[in-house]
């Protein structure tokens, strides 16, 4: 390309051109780009001298090189310096001509206009910042308290806890929620509520350490974390106490005073096993409501041991309840029998479980896992349902056996337990009353403020026999046997066990059943194991038992054979 | 750390032939391929180990952290954790521009393994600090470089794109780099330009004890001839050889020379 004879065309293109040769110095430059930059003449002028500083720096570490290798560059903005010291902002295109001694072209264009759109950029940016700052600090604030709120403090926990260097720290979580806190609101109105609330906020806040937090959870309910110093529960239940305290001294919210005290849970950080943020505040909220329980004002720390037996229990109560369904339950049935006759008088019916994994399960195995819960309900009304079919079943075959089954209290407590008894008997009207028996133990019904001697009384009403269980470890009154007034006295297993090594025992024996001749019922003896025994308690005036030496446990279909099995005289 | 982890990271090449291994670091801007009109010929006679840092060209851009690259010791850790990682020692370091005083930062932390170094068009700061020092910028200068990179490097929406994601997004990036010669993702560029342009390593340079050439340009609107007997004067071991060359980028511009420089310099010792 020949500069020399460039046509006159070239300096009325409207955008600014020029040309360099490999050692940057300026060739040409048509006449736009002469009137931009204020110039005559650019021929032989170092390309730098019309490019600010921090163009040149862009030219060496980004043009230059791209140029090198690529051989174009497009769109790079620019800031060029026109004669009068004044600065155009451009955007250029340029490229290198390997066949004409690697000559470079440039166009450029003024960039005002683009300035003028970056500029506006900056400003959305800059006014993005500033409203994403506000919304960010709206979300994480609670607006009453200007305390951080239940996210902000879940997020802080879990960021704490994913850091490795902080997750070594050890804190403690305490939540609170205030006693009467309600009644405040409703007899001064919210506007004092919240006013309360933020007071309180204040106290609690004033009240900690710069490395503690305190957060607005919800309601009147506030989480507190504390940085472990000391490493004893003591030392961490007093600070507790001194912050939990500080909330009894009344507040003075517009003239009025007003008090509340306040319920505390807490729980520590780390924990035997891995736990999360949200499990954590769960457990405080856990151990608070546990302090509330316990007569508010209080303070309670959460036992991860009571967590896991409730998970135990959780997946127990499940098993069983499919158990139930999966007829992997199953009643044994221990006779009883006449101990002079050998006649067979009726049967104890005994749950066992054929569980899938573990095997044949005792009663002693799972059911005190379930004690005062739904499922020991559900399992109760599966035993008296079979145990009634059963005994029908007997009857109706000619084997008038009578059927006993075990009753807890907490079944004989449950406001239905009637209507449901009521309903299953109802299933089988084949059946004398006389011959099933409700068997409950004597310490469950000792505690006669839940009227459990009414509901004896019904199920005598009903045709039932009713007997206590286990007895003589009850503690249970002569008054108290009167009002019970029941069927039978089952003498506990450990008197007989050892009766004839142990005279006290025998004493025991005897007042039994020396009791149950003055309340007009009689006294079976439980746990015989032994011809001596059976001996001692017939010449003891006892004259029915049971018993391993009488016969185990066994199941229902096996009651034939053994009945089979003995003298015809002992046949029931 | 793993040695198939740092050489994944820093995309880092080893070729050619030799005993001697020669190391060579780019400038900012842009990556490693910068150097292969001086690799090309060296390597018949070394080897030669080449990188891009965390950031640049295609290294994995996962890796950037800004802190860790907010100073240039952390490009300096990059050098360090790939000679470990390639277990070399005695190595010469060559470094482009703001890599001579990264590789000066390297030397200084694993002696053994470097035992020279080659400075092509070095400054250890940017600014003037009268009367003393010519850096060649007032703080004004970089600044605009920080604007005009803005103007430049930042794709419109992307300007806009951390705040739209929100900042627990992290320093992610949305947009996969275009793989092409100096692209540069706009946040390690900045990254990268603020460690160059506005550190001070001057007080540094007595603590370098490695031989040292340094390489200078005739003219160089970045490092001027005073900046490099600067650097010359205050290295313990520091030898200047001024190239009759004009510009910044000698090593792409004039290869011969600097390709010369290089093998008498490394044959020498």
């Amino acid at each position: 390309m020949n500069i020399a004879r460039t046509p006159g065309s070239l300096d009325l293109m409207p955008s600014g051109y020029l040309v360099t040769d490999n050692e940057r110095s300026i060739l040409y430059a048509n006449r736009y780009a002469l009137a931009q930059l204020g110039h005559d003449d650019l021929g032989g002028t170092p390309l730098f001298d019309i490019f600010t500083l921090a163009s040149c720096i862009l030219f060496e570490s980004y043009i230059a090189p791209l140029l090198l290798k690529e051989g174009a560059c497009d769109e790079i903005q620019l800031t060029l310096k026109a004669a009068d010291g004044s600065k155009r902002s451009v955007v250029t295109n340029i490229r290198r001509d390997e066949t004409d001694n690697n000559r470079v072209h440039w166009t450029f264009i003024n960039a005002s206009q683009r300035d003028k759109l970056f500029q506006e950029l900056i400003d959305a940016r800059n006014l993005l910042e500033e409203k994403t700052r506000f919304l960010e600090a709206r979300t994480v604030t609670d607006d009453v308290t200007g305390l951080p709120n239940r996210l902000s403090v879940t997020q802080y926990l879990t960021e704490r806890m994913s850091n490795p260097t902080l997750a070594q720290s050890q804190f403690v979580v305490l939540f609170i929620d205030l006693d009467g806190f309600k009644s405040i609101n409703d007899t001064y109105g919210h506007a004092v509520g919240d006013q309360f609330l933020k007071a309180v906020g204040q106290r609690l806040a004033r009240s900690l350490r710069a490395s503690d937090l305190v957060a607005r959870y919800g309601g009147d309910e506030y989480v507190v974390l504390l940085q472990q110093t000391a490493d004893t529960a003591n030392t961490n239940t007093l600070m507790i106490q001194r912050i939990v305290n500080q909330l009894n001294t009344p507040f003075q919210i517009n003239g009025n005073t007003l008090s509340v005290s306040a319920s505390a849970g807490a729980t520590h950080y780390p924990q035997r096993s891995s736990v999360e943020s949200e499990q954590l505040i769960r457990q405080a909220d856990q151990a608070m409501y546990k302090a509330k329980l316990a007569g508010k004002n209080q303070i309670r720390w959460f036992d991860p041991d009571w967590e896991n037996s409730q998970r135990t229990q959780h997946e127990l109560t499940a098993q069983i309840r499919q158990g139930i369904e999966l007829n992997q339950f199953l009643l044994h049935y221990q006779p009883k029998i006449n101990l002079k006759s050998g006649t067979v008088i009726g049967l104890e019916a005994l749950i066992r479980w054929q569980h899938p994994n573990r095997g044949l399960l005792m009663p002693g195995d799972f059911l005190m896992h379930i004690e005062n819960q739904q499922i020991e309900l559900e399992l109760g009304d599966w035993v008296i349902d079979t145990a009634l079919k059963q005994a029908t079943q007997w009857h109706q075959r000619g084997l008038p056996l009578p059927v006993s089954v075990n009753v807890s209290g907490f079944q004989l407590m449950d406001p239905q337990f009637l209507e449901r008894l009521t309903a299953l008997l109802y299933r089988y009207p084949d059946l004398p009353r006389q011959h099933f028996e409700l068997e409950l133990l004597e310490t469950c019904a000792i505690d006669d403020s839940m009227n459990i001697a009414n509901v004896i009384a019904s199920c005598r009403r009903m045709g039932l026999l009713v007997s206590l269980d286990d007895f003589g470890t009850g503690y249970s009154t002569l008054s108290h046997l009167k009002d019970l007034s029941v069927d039978i006295l089952k003498i506990d297993r450990s008197f007989v066990q050892d009766m004839l090594t142990n005279p006290s025992n025998i004493a025991i024996i005897k007042g039994i059943i020396g009791f149950a001749k003055a309340f007009d019922c009689k006294a079976i003896a439980e746990g015989i194991e032994s011809a001596d025994q059976q001996a001692a308690l017939l010449q003891l005036g006892c004259q029915t038992g049971q018993g391993y030496h009488i016969a185990s446990p066994m199941p229902g279909e096996s009651i034939e054979t053994w009945l089979t099995g003995r003298p015809a005289s002992t046949k029931p | 750390m793993d040695d198939v982890f740092i050489r994944q990271r820093n995309n880092v090449k080893v070729f050619g032939n030799g005993e001697r291994v020669l190391m060579f670091a780019h400038g900012f801007g842009c990556d490693q391929t910068m150097w292969r009109f001086v690799t090309d010929t060296m390597q018949r006679d070394y080897r030669i180990v080449t990188f891009d840092y965390v950031g640049s060209g295609e290294s994995d851009l996962s890796a950037f952290n800004s802190t860790r690259y907010a100073t240039l010791e952390g490009y300096a850790d990059d050098i360090t954790d790939i000679l470990e990682a390639l277990n070399l020692t005695g190595v010469t370091l060559i470094g482009h521009s703001v890599s001579s005083v990264i590789g000066m930062l390297a030397a200084i932390k694993v002696p053994e393994r470097v035992s020279q170094l080659v400075m092509v068009c070095p400054s250890p700061y940017y600014l003037n600090d009268p009367p003393e020092y010519e850096g060649g910028f007032e703080r004004d200068d970089l600044e605009e470089l920080i604007d005009l990179m803005d103007k430049n490097y930042i794709g419109w929406a992307n300007y806009l794109a951390p705040l739209v994601m929100g900042s627990r997004a992290g320093p992610q990036f949305v947009h996969e780099l275009s793989g092409s010669f100096c692209s540069t993702d706009p946040l390690v560029a900045k990254t990268f330009a603020k460690a160059t342009f506005f550190s001070d390593y001057r007080s540094v340079l007595p603590n370098c004890t490695t031989p040292t050439l340094v390489l200078q340009s005739r003219i160089d609107s970045l490092a001027s001839v005073k900046v490099g007997q600067y650097v010359t004067d205050h290295l313990p071991d520091g030898h200047l050889k001024i190239l009759d060359t004009e510009g910044h980028c000698i090593h792409m511009t004039d290869h011969n020379q600097v390709e010369t420089e290089i093998r008498a310099f490394a044959s020498a010792r």
